[in-house]
């Protein structure tokens, strides 16, 4: 049966994945600045892949109803790097130097971060909002007939 | 002889069962930051009555020689299992906030849909006790 709780599901795993962006971001606006890490290297900025799933069953096979009307979960498929040059900022009195003097900043931009973060915590709220609707109309049929 | 309360009885029970997932359910949010917690869930196991299948909250009978559902009144009994699919984080806990909270709103409102059909079951009664003077 694809109804009201189906839905609420969707959302829940929306959110779910819209709080792995926001920890990514965190991480990026935190590392903004960092030259070492445990790979080796400097810090390269990340990102979460998000892939959608169907709606599985309590038995955990996909459910029919769902697959009919192609709703699906929202799942984080992996964390990739981003794959752009860091700045190179010249200080040759920095440990992480490289020969010539200059040191590899992470490729994090904060304005960037800043408007992802913005479209994530917005993200999320839209997501909030499904919910409480989706509550509020379950809560409406449930007044049918009184 | 028919039991004058048998639809509320069935409803009861799945106000209980209703319950106690909530109480599976919030235990689940409280070990939100447990190392290695797995996220349990309460499935209903026995089908007790028909307005147990029409609410969607009972599992079908599978085998022929299974005890018949219709008229006893069996005690509705869940059964725990754990529930991972919502993934795990490096510190084994697989316990996903927003899914659990997801979850318990969905528990709230079948147990607010049974206990609006408790209401109405009992308006019913109430109305024929009463000589269709009451309800």
């Amino acid at each position: 049966m694809l109804g009201v709780f189906s839905a609420m599901e969707i959302s829940a795993s929306g959110l779910t994945a819209e709080r792995v962006r926001m920890n990514t971001i965190a991480s990026n606006v935190a590392n903004a600045n960092t030259t070492r890490t445990a790979g080796g290297g400097t810090y390269r900025r990340i990102d979460p892949v998000f892939e959608a799933e169907l709606v599985r069953t309590q038995a955990g096979v996909p459910d029919p109803g769902a697959g009919a009307v192609g709703a699906s979960l929202v799942r984080v498929a992996r964390i990739v790097e981003d794959p752009r040059d860091g700045r190179l900022v010249y200080e040759p009195g920095h440990p992480d130097a490289n020969p010539e003097g200059y040191v590899e900043y992470p490729n994090v931009n904060v304005v960037e971060e800043m408007v992802n973060m913005l479209t994530a915590s917005r993200a999320y709220e839209a997501g909030v909002t499904s919910l409480e609707s989706v509550k509020a109309m379950a809560k409406s049929a449930i007044e049918i007939g009184r | 002889m028919l039991d004058l309360y048998a639809g509320v009885t069935h409803l009861g029970q799945a106000l209980d069962y209703h319950l106690e997932r909530h109480n599976v359910l919030a235990s689940n949010v409280a070990h939100v930051d447990t190392p290695g917690y797995h996220p349990r869930d309460l499935a209903r196991v026995e089908q007790s009555s028909a307005f147990g299948e029409a609410l969607g909250v009972a599992l079908a009978r599978t085998d022929a020689s299974h005890l018949g559902a219709a008229g006893g009144g069996a005690e509705v009994t869940g059964r725990i299992f754990t529930d991972d699919s919502g993934g795990g984080g490096a510190d084994g806990n697989h316990v996903t906030l927003e899914r659990e909270a997801g979850k318990l709103a969905a528990n709230q409102l079948r147990y607010d849909v049974v206990s609006a059909l408790v209401s109405s079951e009992l308006r019913g009664l109430l109305f024929a006790a009463t000589d269709g003077k009451g309800g």
